[in-house]
């Protein structure tokens, strides 16, 4: 029963990985080296996409959550049929492809988008996103992190409870006195678990930073790197460089979801 | 004076109406955008385009590039969302009913393509398949781009159908059945099918949305020689020949057909998707 799905973990997960682990301690003739390792410090596109990663990744990660906490806090305590509406709209923001949605989105809030332009009518100095620019990647990138953690953060919200609320009050507590005290301290473990997972999610993109025009456009991601240095170099000596950034990504998402567990094995006692 | 208590935990009604409206509106205009960008004649400087037509997506429903791609990407999608149920299927019903020990091993394995981006398992599946002369034939072929689909998109699933056996409580359900002498096989098909149906179809949707837009795989695996959708759409918007009124008419196609499996799917139960979002991947 376990066997054909044994298989294909086996075969095309963990022993790719396990293959790309050891490349990265290979030199171009086979033998053992530690150069590739060294080459990231060195190579400054290399340095600059590990560090425009994590930057990007703790960004969108921590607007997300800003951002998302009101937002998932509002949807939950909204009627259910505006509830299920609300879910439906984060379904399909959180779902579009990676073409359609960097096409979409260029073509609404671009520099000569819809609503940059609606906007403009009655504010003419409003420019619009510049998804051209390196930083327009953060842009996009909320565009379906912050549904994504509004989704996933949304079964929490319920455990800050109406009774809760009422027991608090009945003891004299001011509302401010109760979200510091008791709402903020039951949400924060979630609310951080969705930190961590937006991290992870954020580091891993491809295609959305690819169809932003990837390398050639100045976006300086570790995914983005990867790709370039396959596509250039074929199954050439450079294949060493973009094996230890592959496995630098999954030590990066692996301790990123490990942290996200923990935390979330901690919070589970007030859903229990 | 003292001020009053508020009443109610979850603050002001019309702020959180406003902020739907507000998620609607951010969600809604890009599509907008899209619909409007897939009929503009002309489409200067202002909100609105100059005039409409229909000839684009005449136009690119006619190409022949479009449409082979668009054969390829069924396929392609298709293939692995039976492959997937056909593998995943029988070991998570198996740890329901008979073994529960193998469970936790299931949720570790729908664990790992989270940690392994697509973008790495593109570029090591390749490199893996020619260690050895017997497996390097299928290097950069559709075969090999099916199966890792297959690898880096069964999660979704995994997690869909295992929340959906797990609520219809599938081994109590198998017990009395089995003591009211019915077959195995009678059992799979006339009750545990029934009663996990929608986790089925939910989790075959979120395979298909995830496959049918991977960027990642097709293009470092196969590349050009096997263009899917994706490819195609990304060829369109950029390069010397690019035409972003096609890729407007082909991501509405591709949202038309999302949109009526999700509507079909939604329909027959009235299950909440947001429980296993947490399978989703932009390659």
């Amino acid at each position: 029963m376990l066997l054909p799905l044994g298989f294909v973990i086996l075969f095309l997960l963990l022993g790719p990985a396990l293959k790309i682990a050891i490349d990265s301690f290979e030199d171009e003739a086979g033998g053992a080296t530690l150069g590739n390792w060294l080459s990231l410090l060195d190579v400054p596109l290399v340095r600059r996409s590990i560090l425009g990663s994590l930057w990007v990744g703790a960004l969108v990660a921590t607007l997300s959550t800003l951002l998302g906490t009101p937002l998932a806090w509002a949807v939950e305590h909204l009627r259910p049929g505006r509830r299920s509406l609300g879910i439906a709209f984060l379904t399909v923001a959180a779902n579009l492809s990676a073409t359609a949605l960097v096409f979409g989105f260029s073509a609404a809030f671009g520099t000569v988008g819809l609503v940059t332009l609606a906007v403009q009518e009655l504010w003419p100095g409003f420019m619009g996103v510049d998804l051209y620019d390196p930083t327009g990647v953060v842009y996009v990138f909320l565009y379906f992190h912050i549904p994504l953690f509004v989704l996933l953060t949304l079964p929490a919200m319920g455990i800050v409870s109406q009774r809760l609320w009422e027991a608090a009050a009945v003891c004299g507590a001011r509302p401010r006195f109760f979200w510091w005290r008791v709402g903020l301290p039951m949400l924060l473990p979630f609310l951080a678990a969705g930190w961590f997972l937006m991290f992870v999610w954020a580091i891993s993109q491809y295609g959305v930073p690819l169809a932003l025009g990837g390398a050639d456009a100045g976006i300086d991601l570790i995914a983005i790197r990867i790709g370039a240095l396959i596509e250039t170099a074929g199954r050439s000596n450079r294949f060493g460089q973009a094996a230890c950034l592959s496995i630098l990504l999954i030590a990066l998402s692996a301790l990123a979801l490990l942290v996200y567990h923990r935390l979330l094995r901690r919070a589970a006692r007030w859903i229990a | 004076m003292k001020r009053r208590h508020p009443e109610s935990l979850a603050g002001p009604a019309a702020l959180r109406a406003s902020a739907v409206a507000l998620i609607a509106l951010f969600t809604v205009a890009p599509i907008l955008a899209t619909v409007l960008y897939s009929l503009a004649t002309v489409w200067r400087h202002r909100p609105l385009p100059d005039g409409y037509t229909l000839a684009w997506w005449w136009a690119t429903l006619s190409d022949r590039d479009f449409i082979a791609a668009a054969g390829r990407s069924l396929l392609l999608t298709l293939a692995t969302v039976l492959l997937i149920n056909l593998l995943v299927l029988p070991p998570l019903y198996w740890s329901h009913v008979r073994n529960p020990r193998i469970r936790p091993l299931l949720q570790l394995a729908a664990l790992i393509p989270f940690v392994l981006p697509g973008i790495v398992m593109a570029a090591a599946i390749n490199r893996f398949v020619g260690l050895w002369p017997v497996t390097a034939t299928l290097q950069a072929t559709p075969l090999l781009l099916l199966l890792s689909s297959i690898a880096v998109s069964f999660s979704a699933y995994l997690w869909a159908v295992d929340s959906a056996m797990r609520s219809a409580k599938i081994a109590t359900l198998c017990e009395a059945a089995t003591t009211m002498g019915a077959g195995p096989v009678y059992i799979l098909r006339r009750v545990v099918v029934p009663n996990i149906k929608h986790g089925i179809a939910i989790g075959s949707l979120l395979a298909f949305a995830s496959v049918i837009g991977e960027l990642a795989l097709p293009r470092i695996i196969t590349g050009s020689a096997f263009e899917t959708i994706p490819l195609w759409q990304l060829r369109e918007m950029r390069g010397t020949d690019a035409d972003p009124n096609a890729v407007a008419v082909s991501s509405l196609l591709l949202l038309i057909l999302l949109f009526t499996i999700a509507v079909f799917v939604i329909r027959r139960g009235r299950a909440g998707v947001p429980g296993i979002i947490f399978g989703v991947d932009k390659g």
